[in-house]
C-alpha cells in the first residue's frame, strides 16, 4: 500500500516536471516557427517569378 | 581547443551542433541528443573553408579608399572596415540602424561572391546556441572551419572604457580572454588588423584612421553572452509591435545587439571599427535575421516600415530606455 502510495507521488512528480518545459527550449522552439514562416512567404511570394529573384536562383543564408 | 565535430560525410550534423537555417541542407532525424525536430541545416566543412579563402582574399586585395580618406587602409577588407567608422555616427542608435546594417552587409556579401569568387551566400552566427559559453560554439572553437579561437588569456588587465557617439559611456570588465586569437583561422599568422581603435583608448595614430598593424584580438565574455539567450530573442519578436520599439529593445546595451559584440570584446566593443573582427559579418547576420523574421509577422505594415531620424540618439523614443543604458 505505502508502495503504490508513494508510486503514484513519484508519478505525479514526474508529470510535473514534464508539464514545466526549459523556457529557452520553448523559445527556441517559438523561433524556428517563425523562421519556418519567414521562409514559406519568401518562397510563395517568388514561386511564380520567372525574372529577378525566382526559385532557381535565390540564395539562401545559412548557419554556420 | 576544439573536437571535431563529426567525422562523417559533409553536411552531417553531430549532437552538439545545433544550427537553425534558412534553407536545410540535410534532414536530421527527429530525436537522441536534438530535442527540437525541426529540419536543420547548417554550413558544411567545405562551405566553411570557402567563405574563410574569400575572407582571407578581400583581407589581401588591395583597398580603392583613396589614403587621403583613410591614410591607414591598406586592403579591400579595410574599404569596409573604413567606410562603417566614416559612418558610425550617422547609423547607429538611430533609425538608420537596420537599414544601414542590412545594405552594408549585402554589399559585403556582393564582394566576397564577385571580387573573390565566393558561391555562397552570407552565413549567420546563431548564438542563441551557445549563449552559456560561446567558447563551445563552432564558431568560436578554434577549429580550421571555425572563425577562430578566443584570445589568448591575459591576466591582471584592466576594464575598457567605451564611448557611444551622442550616448552613454559603458564600462567592460576584462572577459575569458584578451590577448591575440590563437588558433583557427584568423590567427596573426594569418590575419592582421590595419585600422582602429576609434572608440576607446588608447585609439590607434591619427585616431584610429591611421595605418595601426596588430594581431585580432578577441575576449570573450561569459557575462555578457547571457544576454543571447532565446527567451530574449523571443521578447523581441513577439514584445513589439513597432519598429521603433524593436530598434531600441535590440540596439540598447542589454540587448541582442549590443551584447552580441559585448561577448566578443577588444576590437568587436569599438562601435566605429569593429567590423574589423571577420565575426562581425556572422553577427550582423543573425541581427538582420531576425529583423527579417520580425517584419514577416505582418509583412504588409513591417516591411516598408521606418522609424527615427539618422542622428544617433535623437529620438524622444529613447527617453524610457534611458534607466536601462544607465543600469550598465
Amino acid at each position: 500500500m505505502k508502495l503504490s502510495y508513494l508510486s503514484a507521488q513519484l508519478l505525479q512528480l514526474a508529470c510535473l516536471v514534464v508539464a514545466v518545459p526549459d523556457p529557452e527550449a520553448v523559445a527556441s522552439k517559438r523561433i524556428d516557427n517563425l523562421q519556418k514562416n519567414y521562409q514559406k512567404y519568401i518562397k510563395d511570394t517568388i514561386k511564380h517569378r520567372t525574372t529577378g529573384c525566382t526559385k532557381k536562383n535565390i540564395l539562401e543564408r545559412k548557419e554556420w | 581547443m576544439y573536437e571535431e565535430e563529426h567525422s562523417g560525410a559533409e553536411g552531417v550534423v553531430s549532437p552538439r551542433w545545433r544550427p537553425v537555417s534558412l534553407a536545410p541542407l540535410v534532414e536530421v532525424p527527429c530525436g537522441a541528443a536534438d530535442t527540437s525536430c525541426a529540419p536543420r541545416g547548417s554550413l558544411s566543412k567545405k562551405e566553411r573553408l570557402n567563405y574563410i579563402d574569400a575572407v582571407y582574399c578581400l583581407a589581401n586585395k588591395p583597398g580603392v579608399t583613396p589614403t587621403s580618406e583613410i591614410p591607414g587602409a591598406r586592403s579591400r577588407y579595410d574599404d569596409f572596415v573604413g567606410s562603417h567608422m566614416q559612418q558610425t555616427p550617422f547609423v547607429h542608435a538611430d533609425g538608420l540602424f537596420l537599414g544601414y546594417h542590412r545594405y552594408y552587409l549585402w554589399q559585403y556579401e556582393k564582394a566576397l561572391r564577385n571580387e573573390c569568387g565566393y558561391e555562397g551566400a552570407q552565413p549567420y552566427w546563431d548564438w542563441t546556441l551557445s549563449y552559456e559559453d560561446p567558447r563551445t560554439s563552432t564558431v568560436l572553437d578554434g577549429s580550421p572551419y571555425s572563425l577562430g579561437s578566443n584570445g589568448v588569456f591575459v591576466p591582471n588587465r584592466n576594464a575598457t572604457t567605451v564611448v557611444i557617439p551622442n550616448g552613454p559611456t559603458l564600462v567592460f570588465p576584462p572577459g575569458t580572454g584578451g590577448g591575440c586569437v590563437y588558433s583557427g583561422p584568423f590567427t596573426p599568422d594569418k590575419f592582421q588588423l590595419h585600422l582602429g581603435p576609434v572608440g576607446y583608448e588608447p585609439q590607434g595614430p591619427g585616431g584610429g584612421f591611421g595605418y595601426n598593424p596588430r594581431c585580432l584580438v578577441r575576449d570573450l565574455s561569459l557575462v555578457f553572452s547571457q544576454h543571447q539567450r532565446p527567451t530574449n530573442v523571443t521578447k523581441l519578436l513577439d514584445g513589439c509591435a513597432d519598429l521603433g520599439c524593436f530598434n531600441i529593445e535590440l540596439d540598447a546595451p542589454g540587448g541582442v545587439h549590443g551584447s552580441g559584440h559585448f561577448q566578443m570584446g577588444n576590437i568587436a566593443l569599438d562601435v566605429f571599427a569593429s567590423p574589423s573582427d571577420p565575426l562581425f559579418w556572422l553577427h550582423h547576420a543573425q541581427i538582420d535575421r531576425l529583423w527579417a523574421i520580425w517584419q514577416n509577422q505582418n509583412p504588409q505594415v513591417r516591411t516598408n516600415e521606418v522609424w527615427g531620424t539618422q542622428t544617433a540618439g535623437n529620438c524622444e523614443f529613447l527617453l524610457p530606455y534611458l534607466p536601462k543604458y544607465l543600469e550598465m
